[in-house]
């Protein structure tokens, strides 16, 4: 029985985390836009913010909170896209070992690496009005700087 | 085992993963007429939360989004716009992610909630219908443990959307 013990604690300290291990806490995504490309889009979660121009392929980090994916280009309506991780399948499995299991899911979900996010995004930007693009392509209105603001004396 | 069995196991495990997305019928506190129902644009949909409950701003957004999904799958030209489009607003009451691990111990433990109340305004803000959505999980076992907030949610998206239906 103690060597079983051993046998199960070695397997625990070896596997701790295998989707962490397997998968990794990152994870490259690919963005892309339609109709257009060369959007500037930025992934981001609860751990970090991560731009690429679409279509492009970015490394994030993986996290228990939703992505969001935000693309902008002038002429078009800001494009956005949420996403929710999934249990990664190493997740799955690592954590029906006997013994192991717990510490591998508890490894897993503070590195991220338990939950994995779609890999593709093809995000659909619409083409702003005329009028808008001009509103948005023309120069801010003057206005009178407040007195003890900018002035230089 | 005998095969039988498995078999049955099988199809009972598919049949209950099959609640944390099914549809609940939302209760309406001032429904829309059959009218409103056929002639129903929508400019937009938004969420927020009764203070206290913990949801960010990206739940939000992948609600929205979902809730978006399943109306335009059901009637694709209601997001057409024109003068008259309403503005659909979810406002969660209750948002409880659960316990995976307490669902996977004993059924009816660490279930998981989502309550609602979706309003339909128009563009000066009055409110023109009003509904209450609500969605549960608490079944155990491995389905239990293995059912996540964003199983339900998918759920809680197609409540929703019976309301314009």
């Amino acid at each position: 029985m103690t060597l079983v013990r051993a046998a199960a604690l070695l397997a625990a300290l070896l596997c701790a985390g295998c989707a962490t291990v397997l998968d990794g806490s990152t994870q490259p995504i690919t963005v892309a836009t339609t109709p257009v490309a060369g959007a500037d889009c930025v992934a981001s979660n609860d751990v970090g913010k991560w731009p690429v121009v679409s279509p492009g392929t970015v490394v994030i980090h993986k996290s228990q909170s939703v992505l969001m994916i935000l693309c902008s280009k002038p002429g078009y309506a800001d494009g956005k896209f949420y996403a929710a991780g999934r249990m990664s399948s190493a997740s799955l499995i690592s954590g029906m070992v006997p013994y192991v299991g717990l510490i591998n899911s508890a490894v897993d979900a503070s590195s991220g690496a338990a939950l994995t996010y779609p890999d593709y995004y093809s995000i659909e930007m619409k083409p702003l009005p005329a009028d808008a693009t001009a509103a948005a392509a023309a120069p801010p209105p003057q206005t009178a700087a407040p007195a003890d603001s900018t002035t230089s004396h | 085992m005998n095969p039988v069995r498995v078999l049955c196991v099988a199809v009972l495990a598919a049949l209950l993963a099959g609640c944390a997305g099914s549809i609940s019928a939302p209760t309406a506190v001032t429904a829309l007429s059959t009218e409103q129902k056929s002639a129903l644009r929508l400019s937009d949909i938004t969420a927020d939360a009764d203070a206290g409950v913990k949801m960010s701003d990206g739940d939000f957004g992948l609600i929205a989004q979902k809730v978006r999904t399943y109306i335009q799958a059901q009637s694709p030209s209601v997001f057409a716009g024109g003068p008259g489009a309403l503005k659909m607003k979810i406002h969660f009451t209750k948002f409880d992610r659960g316990s995976a691990f307490a669902r996977a111990m004993l059924i009816g433990l660490g279930q998981i909630v989502i309550e609602a109340t979706v309003t339909l305004e128009d563009t000066t803000g009055r409110p023109v219908a009003e509904y209450k959505v609500a969605k549960d999980f608490a079944i155990g076992g491995v389905i239990g443990a293995t059912t996540s907030v964003e199983d339900v949610e998918e759920g809680f998206a197609k409540s929703v959307a019976e309301v314009v239906k």
